[in-house]
C-alpha cells in the first residue's frame, strides 16, 4: 500500500537528481519539504537501499578477481622481486638478441640503438609510447622498440598479439615488424595476431588505413580499410584480404563479448582464450547447441553461471597458469 | 571450482594461518571477501577503480601488518578497514554527497554484503531487464560517478534525457525490487 502512495506523489526525476547530487538548492528545498511529510522518509530510505542493491549487483558483475588477486599477490610476495629480476634479465637478453638480429639483418648499415622489450606473461597489459600511441599487449606477447623513434620512421617488433592505437603523424610512418609480416600505417587502430605456434598471421583494422606486406616478398602486399582483415598463410605465402566478420576480435582486451547464434563449442573456446581458463563440463554438450548473448566486462564466473542457467549445463572453469 | 564464498572456515583459524605467513589462507580470505568489499566500497565511492584500489590496499596492509594484528572477526575487520579508507578518500576529495538521511551506512550494507548469492543473482537479472541505454546511464552515474552533463556528452544525448532516464530507472528499481523482496521473504518463511 505504502508503495502505491509513494508512487503517486514522488517526482522520480527529482529523486534521481537528489541521489546524483544534481539538484539545485531550490529543488533540494522542494525535496526536503516532501521528505518531511507523512511517512515519506521511510519510503525514501527503501529506495536508497534498493539503489544500493542495484549498484552492488552491477559492481559485482564486473569485477575481475583474478587480475585483482595477481596485483595483491605481487605486492605481498617477496618471491616476485626475484621473478622481476629474472624477467629483467630475460628482457635484457631478448633485447640483446634482437639488437644483434636487427644489427645483422635489418638495420646493419645504421647505428643500432638500445632496444627496450616489454613482455607479458599471464596478464594483458597496456604500453604507452612516447609519441602518444598506445599498445595493448595480449598474454605471452612482447614488443621491442628503441628508446626513442627515428626522425623518419617509427618502428617496433611484435611477437604474439597486440592492439595498436597509433597517433597520427603523416611525416613519420609507423612500421611494425613481426616474424612473418610488416605493417605500415600513418595513424590508425588495428589488431595484429602473430603467434609462433600458428600457421597464420592476422591483421584486423578498426579505424584508418593499414598496409600489410609479406616479409619475404615486398611485392606481396595489400591495403586494408576499417573493417577489413588480412590473413597471411605462412605455408603458402598467400596474403588474403577479406571483410572481418569476427565481432569478438578485441574481446581479449575489452572483455566485451557478443555471441550471435554461435556454436557453443566455439563460444567456449573464445571464453577460454579471453579469460585464460580451461572450461570443463563440455562432455554433455550437443555439437549443434547454439548461443546468443552479450556480456559486457563480466567475470568468467558470472558468464558461466549465466550460460549454465540458460542452457542447463554444468560448465566449470580452472585458471591456466 | 573456485567458489570460495561457499567455503566456511573459522575466521580465527584462518587468521592464525595468515599470521604464520600462509599464502594459501590469505588467498582464500581474499577470494572470499574481495568482490563483496569492492561492491560495498563502491556504494560509498561511486568509482569502481578507486573502490578496487582501496580494497586491494586493505589486503596488502593486512598481509604486511599481520603479525601486529589481533583479529577476532576477519569480516568485521575488513569491513571497517574498507569503510575507514573510503571515508578518508572522500574527505581527501572533499566531495562528500550526503544524501542518506539515516546515516548508518554500515548497518544497512552489512546485511546486504553477506546476503545470499541467490538474491544477488536475482537482483542482477532484474537489473538486466532495464533497457540498454537506461542501464548504461544508471551505471555511468552510480558506478562511475559521472555528472548528468558528462553522461549526456558521452552518449550524445541531452542532459534532460539523462534526467528522465535516471528517473525511470529509479521507478523501475523501486517497483521491481519490492516484488523481489516479497518473493525472498516468501521463500524464507
Amino acid at each position: 500500500m505504502a508503495m502505491k502512495k509513494f508512487n503517486k506523489n514522488i517526482d522520480w526525476n527529482l529523486a534521481g537528481k537528489v541521489i546524483s547530487g544534481e539538484a539545485s538548492s531550490r529543488e533540494q528545498i522542494e525535496f526536503d519539504l516532501w521528505l518531511n511529510k507523512d511517512n515519506n522518509i521511510n519510503e525514501w530510505n527503501k529506495l536508497l537501499s534498493e539503489v544500493e542493491q542495484a549498484e552492488y549487483a552491477l559492481t559485482s558483475e564486473s569485477i575481475d578477481i583474478e587480475r585483482a588477486w595477481k596485483s595483491v599477490r605481487n605486492k605481498t610476495t617477496s618471491k616476485t622481486i626475484q621473478t622481476h629480476k629474472r624477467y629483467y634479465l630475460v628482457a635484457v637478453a631478448a633485447s640483446i638478441i634482437i639488437l644483434i638480429g636487427i644489427f645483422l639483418f635489418i638495420d646493419w648499415h645504421r647505428t643500432p640503438q638500445h632496444l627496450f622489450t616489454f613482455s607479458t606473461q599471464n596478464l594483458v597489459e597496456q604500453v604507452n609510447l612516447k609519441d602518444g600511441s598506445s599498445v595493448d599487449l595480449n598474454r605471452h606477447s612482447s614488443i621491442s622498440l628503441p628508446e626513442s623513434f627515428n626522425t623518419n620512421k617509427r618502428t617496433l617488433e611484435l611477437q604474439g598479439e597486440a592492439f595498436f592505437d597509433i597517433k597520427r603523424n603523416e611525416k613519420i610512418p609507423f612500421v611494425i615488424h613481426t616474424k612473418h609480416i610488416t605493417i605500415k600505417v600513418l595513424g590508425t587502430s588495428f589488431n595484429v595476431k602473430d603467434y609462433p605456434n600458428s600457421d597464420y598471421s592476422e591483421v584486423i583494422v578498426k579505424t584508418g588505413i593499414v598496409e600489410v606486406i609479406a616479409h619475404n616478398d615486398s611485392l606481396n602486399k595489400t591495403l586494408l580499410n576499417a573493417g577489413d582483415k588480412a590473413i597471411y598463410n605462412r605455408e603458402t605465402n598467400q596474403l588474403t584480404k577479406t571483410e572481418n566478420k569476427n565481432i569478438n576480435y578485441l574481446s581479449w582486451k575489452t572483455k566485451d563479448i557478443s555471441f550471435k547464434k554461435d556454436k557453443m563449442t566455439d563460444a567456449i573456446k573464445l571464453l577460454e582464450e579471453v579469460y585464460n581458463v580451461e572450461i570443463s563440463g563440455t562432455e554433455e554438450l550437443n555439437p549443434e547447441n547454439e548461443i546468443s548473448a552479450t556480456f559486457e566486462k563480466n567475470t568468467i564466473e558470472h558468464i558461466l553461471s549465466t550460460i549454465n542457467k540458460s542452457h542447463s549445463l554444468n560448465l566449470e572453469y580452472k585458471i591456466k597458469e | 571450482m573456485l567458489k570460495a564464498e561457499h567455503i566456511n572456515i573459522n575466521d580465527g583459524i584462518l587468521f592464525e594461518k595468515i599470521k604464520q605467513g600462509d599464502q594459501k589462507a590469505f588467498e582464500q580470505v581474499f577470494r572470499q571477501h574481495y568482490v563483496h568489499l569492492v561492491a560495498f566500497a563502491n556504494t560509498i565511492l561511486h568509482d569502481t577503480d578507486k573502490a578496487e584500489s582501496i580494497v586491494q590496499n586493505v589486503f596488502v596492509k593486512l598481509w604486511e601488518k599481520r603479525k601486529q594484528y589481533q583479529v577476532v572477526s576477519l569480516k568485521g575487520y575488513l569491513m571497517i578497514a574498507v569503510k575507514n579508507s573510503c571515508n578518508n578518500e572522500i574527505k581527501r576529495l572533499q566531495q562528500e554527497r550526503n544524501f542518506r538521511q539515516s546515516a548508518d551506512k554500515t548497518q544497512i550494507s552489512e546485511t546486504m554484503v553477506y546476503s545470499d548469492s541467490w538474491v544477488m543473482d536475482k537482483i542482477s537479472s532484474i537489473i538486466n531487464q532495464l533497457p540498454e541505454q537506461r542501464k548504461k546511464i544508471f551505471k555511468l552515474s552510480r558506478l562511475e560517478g559521472l555528472k548528468y552533463r558528462e553522461i549526456a556528452a558521452k552518449l550524445n544525448i541531452s542532459p534532460k534525457t539523462v534526467e528522465i532516464q535516471m528517473g525511470k530507472a529509479l521507478k523501475f528499481l523501486r517497483e521491481n525490487l519490492v516484488e523481489l523482496k516479497k518473493q525472498v521473504y516468501h521463500i524464507l518463511w
